[in-house]
C-alpha cells in the first residue's frame, strides 16, 4: 500500500473500523514506514485529547417537561376546537346555500349571485331585479355583439309592444279616473240635497216654535 | 428498565432522563459548541422525546432514536444562531489564561475551538463516531448518507483538527 492510501484510512485503523484484511495491510505498511508511523502517533494523541474535552453539567427538569407538555396539548386542543368551529360554520353556510339553491357564477365580467328556483326565461322587456345582479365595481360591461336585422326587428317589436302596453295602461288609468270623478260628483250632489233638507227642517222647526210662542 | 416510559409512566421517564441526560448534553455541546445553551437544548430534547414517545418503535435502538431527536434540536439551534467566529468559540471554549500549569487545559481549549470551527457535517460525524461510538452503518441510517461518505468526512475532520493544532504551534510530540 502507498502512504497516501494508508494515511486516508489510518483513522479507521485507530477506531477499529477496518476489515481484517485492510487492517493487516495497513499494519504491514506502518511497520516499515516512519512517516506513516508519525501520522498514526499524531492521530492517537488527538484521540486522547478529544476524550478530555469538557462536558457541562446539566440537570433536566422533568416536572417542567410535564408542564410544557400539558400546555402544548391544551394549545393543540384549542386549535382543534377553533378548526372544528370554522368547519361547522362552513358546513352551515353550504347547507344554507343548498336550501336556498344559491348559485354563483361568472358571467362575462359580472359575478352573478342567484338564489331560489331556477329562473324562468325573463321577459325581454323586464330588466333583472337589481338585488339579483351584482356587477363587479368599476367594471363596465363592454361586450361587443354584431347587431343584425333580426335584432333590429326584435327591438322594433319590443318597442311597439311596450308602447301598446303603455297606451293600454293609460287608457285604463283614464277610465279609472273618470269613474272616480263621477263618484265624487254623485257624492257632492247627495251632500247638497242633504244640506238643503237639513236647512228646510231647521226652518220648519223654527217656524213651528215661533207659532207656539205666539199662541200659548 | 425503561419498560413503560413511552406510556407516560413518570418514574420510568425520570429514569430514562437520568440515564441519558449527560450523554445528550455532551452530544449537544460538541455539536453546537456553546456550553451556555446546552441546558436549554437538553431540556428541549427530552421534551421532544416525551411528546413523541408514542411514535417510538421499541424494536429500534433507543440511542439512534434519541440521537436523531438531539441532532434535530442541534441543527435547529445552529440555524437560529449567527455563524461561529473565532472570538465566540474562544469564549465557548473557556480558554484559561496562559499559565504553565494550565498548558494542557489551554491545548484542550484550542482543540475545543477547532471542533467548534469544523463544518457542521464533519462535526456531526466526529461527534457521533468518537463520542457516541456509533458505527458508520448506524450513522448512515441516522444521517441518511452513505457510510463511505461518512468515513471520508471522519478522516477529513481529524485532519482539520490536527492542522488547526499545528497552525497554533502544537505538534503531536507536544500533545501529552
Amino acid at each position: 500500500m502507498r502512504c497516501a492510501e494508508v494515511q486516508n484510512i489510518l483513522s479507521q485503523l485507530l477506531y477499529a473500523d477496518l476489515t481484517p484484511d485492510q487492517r493487516q495491510g495497513v499494519e504491514e505498511h506502518l511497520g516499515s514506514c516512519p512517516k506513516c508511523q508519525v501520522e498514526f502517533a499524531g492521530l492517537k494523541n488527538l484521540k486522547g485529547l478529544l476524550d478530555q474535552l469538557p462536558v457541562p453539567l446539566v440537570r433536566v427538569d422533568v416536572a417542567q417537561i410535564y408542564r410544557e407538555s400539558q400546555m402544548r396539548q391544551e394549545r393543540r386542543a384549542r386549535r382543534w376546537r377553533r378548526a372544528a368551529m370554522a368547519l361547522t360554520g362552513i358546513a352551515a353556510l353550504l347547507a344554507l346555500a343548498m336550501v336556498l339553491k344559491m348559485e354563483i357564477r361568472a358571467d362575462g365580467k359580472q359575478l352573478v349571485l342567484t338564489w331560489g328556483a331556477a329562473a324562468v326565461e325573463a321577459p325581454a322587456n323586464q330588466a333583472a331585479p337589481p338585488s339579483q345582479v351584482a356587477s363587479a365595481p368599476g367594471e363596465a360591461t363592454n361586450e361587443k355583439r354584431d347587431v343584425t336585422k333580426d335584432d333590429l326587428n326584435l327591438m322594433r317589436d319590443l318597442i311597439h309592444a311596450l308602447a301598446a302596453d303603455a297606451d293600454n295602461r293609460d287608457h285604463r288609468l283614464q277610465e279609472s279616473l273618470a269613474g272616480l270623478e263621477n263618484q265624487l260628483a254623485r257624492m257632492d250632489r247627495q251632500a247638497q240635497e242633504r244640506w238643503a233638507a237639513t236647512v228646510r227642517y231647521v226652518a220648519a222647526t223654527t217656524l213651528a216654535e215661533n207659532q207656539e210662542g205666539e199662541n200659548p | 428498565m425503561n419498560a413503560q416510559w413511552w406510556d407516560g409512566d413518570p418514574a420510568a421517564f425520570g429514569r430514562l432522563v437520568s440515564q441519558w441526560q449527560e450523554r445528550v448534553a455532551g452530544f449537544l455541546v460538541r455539536l453546537v459548541g456553546d456550553a451556555e445553551t446546552t441546558q436549554d437544548l437538553t431540556q428541549e430534547v427530552f421534551l421532544r422525546v416525551y411528546l413523541a414517545r408514542r411514535r417510538y418503535q421499541e424494536r429500534g435502538a433507543l440511542s439512534t432514536w434519541l440521537f436523531q431527536i438531539a441532532l434535530n434540536v442541534a441543527r435547529d439551534a445552529l440555524r437560529r444562531r449567527r455563524p461561529v467566529h473565532l472570538h465566540d468559540s474562544e469564549q465557548a471554549a473557556n480558554v484559561p489564561a496562559a499559565d504553565e500549569t494550565c498548558e494542557q487545559q489551554e491545548l484542550i481549549g484550542i482543540l475545543n475551538q477547532a471542533v467548534a470551527l469544523l463544518p457542521q457535517p464533519l462535526r456531526e460525524v466526529l461527534v457521533l463516531r468518537h463520542y457516541e461510538n456509533m458505527t458508520f452503518e448506524d450513522m448512515s441510517r441516522l444521517l441518511d448518507e452513505p457510510a463511505s461518505t461518512l468515513k471520508s468526512r471522519f478522516t477529513a475532520a481529524l485532519k482539520r483538527l490536527r492542522l488547526h493544532l499545528k497552525e497554533r504551534g502544537y505538534t503531536h510530540e507536544e500533545i501529552h
